[in-house]
């Protein structure tokens, strides 16, 4: 298995100086070493200049900026290790670097007693496609509970807002914890992966409509799903195996796509690395405190909506991996790809490909510190790291779905991150009930 | 968002930012985000819609005045076997010619305010507008005089109950419109503890459409009866009631659940609008206010062990659907051809007027119809004393079986006399009362895995079961002793997502069985069943069973979406519903769905939807919401 890093083992670096440096030449560091000073930091990206970096980008990428519009402002490589993700999580990898493998049965485990993980990436060092797509799944938002409020736009080809969203999504470990207590472990709950929940607060005609998400450990087996419908107006259980379904009106997301890895690890296979190389994508800067709601502007398409402004930086190393939906023989999808920043393992990038192999849906993420002075967000004793915002895109239709990550939605729901409270509130049957309440 | 909804929805949000804001401490703006509020919020939405339902039949309500079977109809009346004469009758309650079942005009608006992260206070404002632009029933028309205020031109909205102007507290009525507030009830909510106290709605159980579990709450039939679209199920039909639910998540895997609340009945449709069920030559006094400081209360259990998901509830309530029995008129109005008989008439179950029943014919018709016994009806109804003083023998007084042809031979003889006495009609006069009873019952859920992709994957199977002791039913002799028997009620659900092709989303299907062991979909008796003009219903055995099928196809992207509901009854009555649901934007929604209704394919009489058969309607609903 190749490892991380060009210059030298990257995760070997990162633990002796804290920074990626050493382990990358300088034309994989700086967007202006790379294109030999043709773009610096601070340049734009667009349809007249893309030719330049067209490898960098995925082909979803490239396409909306060579044909629709989209514009790329490109800021400096962040060469920081503690500022790629949540802090505590990335202590923990270093903590238990060589600490993971996988059981008889396909779940990640810990060396040597066999226990569930124990937080942290557990491959960081020379991860192989399946290892990459195991840590993805353990642990999507990184933190060990997180509630993002969001709000979601789903747009026309004709670049027209048509539905306008507003919802929470929740995400709690009850394993692998590396900020709350108890940790690693939530007793009670470590046969748990996850719990996780979506509510829909807003328009009224979904406002109440939730699902909630209980993820066995054991990544073969199907969470169990209950949902809360207004029109019901009780919680209802429901099958959990169909995940390849738009929840609302207009949407082009699906369950499947969340975090790049929306299903148990082993609903998919064939787990297999196509490529390496580096890659401009939303690492730093995503998050817009001028706003004091957090929203980002757009730009773009026909109407100037289509598309997040954006700021991108070079990743030196991103790592492409492609799987199938071995679970799922009726899936509209046959293969996903995504690129995983090689330092972090963080999803970049996804397109996913439809039954006949031509491209359907892409997938770009912007993430960041929420970090500007004294609005900085922490996440207890660091500043927030977190998602900012998504792109959805359908290659074939050109729909698409722009979701950011805000500081509120209607009527309270705020973010929250590494709240106990998380739990109470979103995460159990009671709370669905309580969030339907307003229907 | 439109400006103009954006405009509204801020207009609304600040003027009760202002007024509220002072209750709850200085507002957090929603930049300060580092930490959650402790300040107010407030959000505000709401939609309009316009429901128009478009008859596709020639068929009309029979339980109207202006659409009863008999009028225009002449039939024999014979009394002359017991000294009196024989005549005929021709009902000249002339014959309605609608082209639409409905046409209501929706506004509903939802208001949160939100105190501390763990107080709020959540109402939804619903207020509704029904023109009547309807074939209306005219009193003058037939020279009616009947007493009740629901009797004279037809009321809509508002639900009558003696000596009560508002029955329900959070309810404002007129003839045309209903305003009230289905939600309007503070919400507490500390970790696994939820309270919400106030008025509001309560569902229980996981089967859809039929009601097993769910028995909190009676049903509002004012809007458009059960017949809206499907799959939102009773959303819109629970009555709400002032109360405390209380929920508490004892573990990840287990949840309970209880509340106490005012005791709300099950509201009817008024005579003479287009979905009354109850015959309109009968007058009902509602009693509820009798029962108006009872409460319901119950408690739930629901969680998992296991793969295996487990309710269980127990509940005490007053039966919100109420029991009928006869009861007397009060009305002191003379028989026709009996002078002065008017003070002996207020004693009987009966009153004078164009607007009752006719003949003896019509008499048995509507018994069948309503699922009662011609006979033992005129049984219960002669053995009042004053029926007795003006010369009625019941034929259980003289040892006659209610299913021997002579006893309704006899009956007939008597009511067609009665009816000829009374030189018009008679107005049957039945009273509503309430009854307590215990429920207990329990569910079972499971998630079947199976190759994937294949029926046998992700196939959730529950099955629902609830035992009424003693329960107390309308009697179809409309007996005042009403009816007891304990009664099953079950339900076997299969729901599943099934994916036939690669580019539409999955096929949600349901399959539902619902069997009761004493009454049918409506709670009517089915002893009851059977009977019709010519014949005494001697109910049916086995019980009741229904079948439901539901498909519902959803498009790419949910801009489209098709249904198709198919309820059928074993004894023949079936409702078949093909719908279709649009929705181009966040704004705009057209709903158009087809109802298609009929008793036919089995007896009539002895099914519960040959009731609702007239309904055959093309129902187009349009909504914007902000």
């Amino acid at each position: 298995m190749a490892a991380v890093g060009i210059l030298r083992p990257l995760w070997d670096t990162l633990a002796a100086t804290g920074e990626v440096t050493g382990a990358y030449p300088d034309e994989l560091l700086s967007i202006e070493g790379y294109t030999r000073g043709r773009l610096s930091t601070g340049s734009e990206i667009n349809a007249d200049n893309v030719e330049l970096v067209r490898e960098l980008l995925t082909p979803s990428t490239y396409l909306q900026v060579a044909q629709m519009g989209r514009r790329l402002q490109v800021a400096k490589t962040t060469t920081e290790l503690m500022r790629l993700s949540p802090w505590e999580y990335l202590e923990a990898t270093l903590r238990n670097r060589g600490r993971a493998r996988f059981d008889s049965n396909g779940n990640v485990v810990t060396e040597p007693d066999g226990k569930p993980w124990i937080g942290g990436i557990p491959f960081p060092d020379a991860p192989s496609a399946v290892e990459l797509f195991a840590g993805l799944t353990m642990s999507w938002g990184r933190h060990d509970a997180s509630f993002y409020a969001v709000k979601e736009y789903e747009l026309s080809p004709e670049g027209r807002v048509q539905f306008q969203y507003e919802a929470g999504w929740a995400e709690l470990m009850p394993v692998a914890r590396v900020s709350m207590e108890p940790r690693p472990y939530w007793p009670g709950h470590d046969d748990k992966l996850r719990y996780q929940s979506i509510v829909f607060t807003a328009p009224q005609s979904v406002n109440g409509t939730s699902f909630l998400n209980v993820w066995s450990y054991d990544q073969s087996a199907f969470p169990q799903l209950w949902g809360y419908l207004p029109e019901f107006k009780r919680i209802r259980q429901f099958p959990t195996s169909q995940r390849f379904e738009s929840m609302i009106p207009g949407s082009t997301i699906y369950l499947s796509d969340a975090w790049a890895a929306g299903d148990p690890l082993h609903t998919w296979g064939n787990y297999r690395i196509v490529g390496r190389g580096p890659l401009l994508a939303g690492i730093s800067g995503g998050w817009n405190p001028a706003h004091p709601n957090w929203e980002h502007r757009t730009h773009g398409g026909p109407q100037g909506k289509t598309f997040w402004d954006t700021v991108v930086e070079l990743v030196p190393e991103a790592i492409v991996v492609e799987a199938e939906p071995v679970k799922f023989p009726r899936a509209p999808v046959s293969k996903k790809r995504v690129w995983f920043d090689a330092r972090t393992q963080l999803p970049i990038g996804m397109v996913s490909y439809d039954r006949r192999g031509e491209p359907f849906r892409s997938f770009d993420g912007a993430f960041g510190l929420y970090e500007a002075g004294d609005r900085t967000v922490f996440d207890g004793s660091h500043p927030y790291w977190s998602w900012c915002h998504v792109h959805a895109f359908d290659l074939q239709t050109r729909r698409m779905t722009r979701m950011e990550q805000v500081a509120v939605v209607s009527p309270d729901h705020r973010m929250r991150v590494n709240d106990p409270a998380i739990y109470e509130r979103y995460l159990t049957q009671s709370a669905l009930l309580r969030l339907g309440g307003g229907s | 968002m439109h400006s103009s909804s954006r405009e509204l929805r801020a207009l609304v949000i600040g003027l009760i930012s202002a007024v509220a804001t002072p209750l709850a401490g200085a507002a957090d703006g929603a930049g300060d985000n580092n930490e959650p509020s402790d300040g107010m919020s407030v959000s505000f939405d709401g939609f309009i819609r316009s429901e128009t339902a478009v008859k596709s039949s020639s068929s009309e309500n029979p339980f109207n005045q202006r659409s009863n079977v008999m009028n225009g109809r002449t039939v024999n009346r014979s009394s002359a076997a017991i000294g009196g004469f024989s005549d005929t009758a021709t009902r000249n309650g002339g014959r309605a010619s609608n082209d639409l079942d409905l046409l209501l005009f929706r506004a509903e608006l939802n208001l949160e305010l939100k105190f501390t992260p763990n107080l709020s206070l959540v109402s939804k404002l619903r207020a509704v507008f029904d023109p009547g632009w309807y074939d209306e029933f005219e009193p003058a028309g037939v020279n009616s005089i009947a007493v009740g205020s629901q009797y004279g031109e037809p009321n809509y909205f508002e639900y009558f109950v003696e000596g009560k102007s508002q029955p329900n507290p959070l309810e404002f009525a007129g003839r045309n419109y209903l305003i009230g507030l289905p939600s309007f009830f503070v919400a507490y909510d500390n970790g696994p503890f939820n309270l919400r106290v106030g008025n509001q709605q309560i569902a229980w159980g996981q089967a859809v459409f039929f009601r097993v579990l769910d028995v909190v709450d009676g049903l509002d039939l004012r809007r458009h009866s059960v017949l809206d679209f499907a799959s939102e199920e009773f959303a819109d039909k629970r009555v709400p009631a002032l109360g405390v639910r209380a929920s508490y998540q004892i573990s990840p895997d287990w949840l309970v659940d209880g509340y106490v609340q005012k005791f709300q009945p099950t509201v009817y449709p008024n005579a003479n609008t287009p979905y009354n069920v109850i015959a309109s030559q009968f007058t009902v006094h509602d009693l509820y206010d009798e029962y108006d400081s009872k409460v319901s209360y119950g408690l739930r259990l629901k969680g998992q062990a296991g793969k295996v998901g487990l309710q269980a509830i127990a509940v005490r309530r007053y039966n919100p659907d109420g029991v009928f029995r006869w009861t007397e008129s009060g009305v002191n109005r003379d028989l026709a051809l009996v002078p002065g008989s008017g003070a002996a008439m207020q004693g009987t179950p009966f009153e004078v007027d164009p607007s009752g029943v006719w003949s003896a014919t019509e008499w048995f018709n509507y018994a069948g119809l309503a699922r009662l016994s011609g006979v033992t009806a005129f049984d219960s109804a002669a053995s009042f004393p004053a029926a007795l003083a003006l010369g009625a023998v019941p034929t259980s007084m003289i040892g006659l079986d209610p299913y021997d042809p002579a006893a309704k031979a006899l009956v007939g003889q008597q009511l067609d006399l009665f009816f000829q006495l009374s030189g018009s009609g008679l107005r049957g006069h039945l009273a509503r009362e309430y009854r307590p009873e215990t429920l207990v019952g329990g569910g079972i859920s499971y998630v079947t895995e199976g190759a994937p992709g294949s029926w046998l994957d992700q196939l959730v199977i529950n099955v629902e079961a609830l035992y009424a002791r003693d329960r107390v039913f309308t009697d179809p002799s409309l007996s005042g002793s009403f009816h007891r028997d304990d009664e099953v009620v079950a339900a076997l659900v299969l729901e599943k997502y099934q994916r036939f092709s690669e580019n539409f989303p999955a096929t949600y299907l349901v399959f539902q069985w619902l069997h009761k062991t004493r009454s049918d979909l409506f709670g009517r008796l089915l002893d009851g069943y059977g009977g019709d003009e010519n014949t005494i219903g001697r109910g049916v055995s086995g019980g009741y069973n229904a079948f439901a099928i539901v498909a519902q196809q959803a498009f790419p992207n949910l801009v489209w979406r098709a249904d198709l509901a198919v309820l059928y009854e074993g004894s023949g009555g079936v409702l078949i519903q093909p719908a279709v649901r649009w929705k181009p934007n966040d704004k705009f929604t057209l709903e158009a769905y087809y109802n298609f209704l009929s008793g036919s394919f089995g007896n009539e009489s002895k099914n519960a939807l040959s009731t609702v058969a007239h309904a055959d309607e093309l129902t187009i609903r349009l909504g914007w919401q902000f």
